[in-house]
């Protein structure tokens, strides 16, 4: 698929890779390039970072679905949208919720409370919530989301299961029922899961374990649709119009972490559709004498500039020339040993690194006008 | 602050925006502090792959691997910690075998909110009993400032128990005079926003620890004049130059913002969150520098060093 298809066509786009390669900037500039043919096209970030709103220009927006104003000349539509953890998580409990009490009594436990700051995971769970809510929705024609900067870039897929894990029956009435018949005081335990029990409340506190067991207690019957949801959101991800994208820049580390990535989305069947190289350096020419090239030129232009002006220039500028040129030379060889990490129909994107900072919408739709598919040569090596 | 104080410290975290180069960073200040009579170990947090493998260029896992003359490296994995955590806390090991042995433990270890983050914490701050000092490689950003608000969740959460008592421990360490942050960061204008911000958030979030320095990866010092601007200027403005000319403009135009958003992000790291910033000469590309991977990690703890002296002479 060429990068244009891939943005006329799909209707999830799902930027994955580490952090610092440009990811939330390469998620705006699909989404812009997309409502720039005439789509209407949600951004979905999860980093608290403001760097989405950095790239479109705006100093923050909010937890609602927020509309970018574009130039007149453009048909589509673009909107953006940060998640907050805790509100949607207030957001489903409110929606599962069968009556008032459970509600208040969920809210104000102390577990629930922490839960969003201190479980690892439920920012990547409630994404795929939100994530799912917006697609099935219908309102958009693409939604591109742009996935949190986890070192461990299995969380992104896991992270979801580990929460339903959590709360799955086996292991919650394995917990509870301790505690329900220490509710009803009706005998002493003398199973092991109670002895366990009871070296929890030592390890854990008692108080602790009690509160934990509340939140679980009624969280019980929600686990059938956290379960459900999960499985559904897990089936749009593998769905037809879904598209993963790995982003990365040319660095050994970064491009560690996107080969890491190409191998567990393949591992789980996943839709990718390559992997984008973003900030390459741009192919400097051979290297060249600066005094032969420029020096005439530079003499005449800086005759009312200071005496050594020109020849400080020219050496600097056969300087950085030659630096340059050796790190392209070396991004160009990372580039091609990614290409040898590809499945047979997944491409591979230079994206060059532009002159100056993108932080507004003139600069960010400049990112994917010199987008390059690189032409990989056949026969293409075969998979193992 | 000093980078020589701020090395002197027992505990230095390590954070910053992905990318910026913190493991490197790390790696770097533990070439920098280790000397005789002062053991230094080097650790990741519980990560897939380890990146201290790359600036060490040599395998990392949980047990501490001396990597150079008393620098030690490991990344502290969550099953090993798990043991490290219940000898420290449960006595007797019959019992700590019947944790580590039962399935449905170790799933509720697994999922109980915090848990896992606390244990790996716990046998972070654990290393201090073994080495004189130890340097953390953080997670980034936002994630590193939710794992050291973990103790203070689990101190709250749990009021009794080994684990409450453990968590106030890591708390007290923490805030502790001997402990010190420093942020990772590059002279880029969103780089420098994420750190201020980050460094605004832990001031909120973590009042008491203190956050002294940032480490500016990548920079350019301003050696261009303003003549040579000006004639730099006036060659990009010709045009029919040919493909070599505009290679040479090219580079020299990379190079002059590179000076410029360097002077740029000093300027702002100094005005707007008011820390000691100490940078680093850009050296090359990362895994693909002259010298391999060790060589990159070399270079800046000579720069350290260096700095370190400088001070010293500066105080006398």
């Amino acid at each position: 698929m060429s990068l244009a298809s891939m943005i006329a066509e799909s209707r999830l786009i799902i930027c994955v890779g580490s952090g610092g390669v440009g990811k939330t900037t390469t998620a705006a500039a699909i989404g812009l390039k997309a409502a720039t043919e005439g789509r209407k096209v949600l951004v979905l970030t999860i980093d608290p970072a403001r760097r989405l709103a950095n790239s479109l220009g705006l100093s923050q927006f909010g937890n609602d679905e927020t509309k970018i104003t574009l130039e007149s000349s453009i048909k589509g539509e673009l909107w953006a949208m940060m998640l907050d953890t805790q509100s949607t998580f207030d957001a489903l409990i409110e929606r599962v919720s069968p009556d008032e009490g459970t509600r208040e009594r969920i809210l104000n436990n102390r577990v629930y409370r922490h839960m969003s700051d201190s479980f690892g995971g439920s920012q990547e769970y409630m994404a795929t919530e939100q994530l799912y809510e917006v697609v099935v929705s219908g309102r958009y024609d693409l939604v591109v989301l742009d996935t949190p900067p986890v070192k461990n870039a299995l969380d992104f897929l896991e992270s979801p299961g580990r929460l339903v894990r959590f709360l799955d029956k086996r292991i919650l009435s394995w917990f509870l029922t301790p505690y329900e018949e220490k509710r009803s005081l009706s005998r002493i335990f003398r199973s092991t899961s109670a002895m366990i029990f009871k070296l929890l409340g030592y390890v854990f506190g008692r108080e602790f374990l009690d509160e934990l067991a509340e939140f679980l207690f009624i969280f019980r019957d929600l686990y059938d649709g956290f379960r459900e949801r999960h499985e559904a959101v897990i089936a749009l991800f593998s769905k037809a119009g879904t598209t993963f994208v790995v982003v990365t820049a040319p660095n050994g580390p970064s491009v560690a972490v996107a080969q890491y990535f190409l191998e567990e989305l393949k591992a789980r069947t996943m839709p990718c559709a390559g992997v984008l190289i973003n900030q390459m350096h741009p192919v400097f020419g051979k290297v060249a004498d600066p005094s032969l090239v420029l020096g005439t030129l530079a003499s005449t232009l800086s005759e009312d500039l200071g005496p050594h002006t020109a020849k400080q220039l020219l050496a600097r500028l056969g300087a950085n020339h030659r630096r340059l040129l050796g790190l392209s030379l070396a991004e160009q060889e990372i580039s091609r040993d990614l290409e040898t990490k590809l499945g047979p129909s997944q491409k591979l994107w230079h994206i060059p690194r532009l002159e100056g900072e993108v932080h507004d919408l003139k600069a960010l739709g400049r990112v994917l006008e010199h987008a390059q598919e690189v032409n990989i040569p056949s026969p293409r090596p075969t998979e193992v | 602050m000093k980078l020589k104080d701020f090395s002197s410290r027992r505990l230095l975290l390590l954070t910053g925006k992905g990318g910026t180069g913190k493991t490197r960073v790390a790696a770097a200040l533990g070439l920098a502090t280790g000397q005789p009579g002062r053991r230094v170990l080097v650790v990741e947090v519980d990560v897939q792959r380890s990146a201290l493998a790359e600036a060490f260029d040599t395998e990392i896992d949980h047990q501490p691997k001396q990597v150079a003359p008393n620098v030690w490296a490991a990344n502290i994995r969550f099953q090993p910690a798990l043991k490290d955590w219940l000898d420290r806390t449960v006595r007797g090991a019959r019992i700590v075998g019947m944790i580590l042995n039962n399935p449905m433990l170790q799933v509720f270890l697994g999922v109980t909110p915090g848990a896992r983050e606390l244990v790996v914490l716990s046998s972070v701050i654990g290393q201090l009993d073994h080495f004189d000092q130890v340097i953390v490689d953080m997670p980034a950003s936002g994630h590193a400032v939710s794992m050291l608000g973990i103790p203070d969740t689990a101190f709250s959460l749990m009021r009794t128990g080994p684990i409450h008592e453990r968590a106030a421990q890591i708390v007290s360490v923490l805030r502790g005079e001997d402990t010190a942050m420093g942020i990772v960061a590059l002279p880029e204008e969103m780089v420098v926003n994420e750190t201020v911000e980050l460094y605004q958030r832990l001031g909120q979030i973590l009042p008491e620890l203190s956050v002294p320095l940032v480490f500016l990866n990548r920079c350019a010092a301003p050696t261009m004049t303003d003549d040579e601007h000006k004639l730099l200027a006036r060659l990009s403005g010709e045009k029919g130059l040919g493909s070599e000319a505009e290679a040479l403009l090219l580079a020299g135009r990379w190079d002059a913002e590179l000076e410029r958003a360097t002077a740029d992000s000093l300027g702002r790291l100094h005005s707007e969150i008011g820390v000691t910033v100490v940078p680093f000469p850009r050296l090359g590309v990362l895994g693909g520098f002259a010298g391999g991977p060790v060589k990159v990690t070399e270079q800046m703890a000579g720069a350290l060093r260096r700095r370190m002296l400088t001070e010293e002479k500066g105080a006398s």
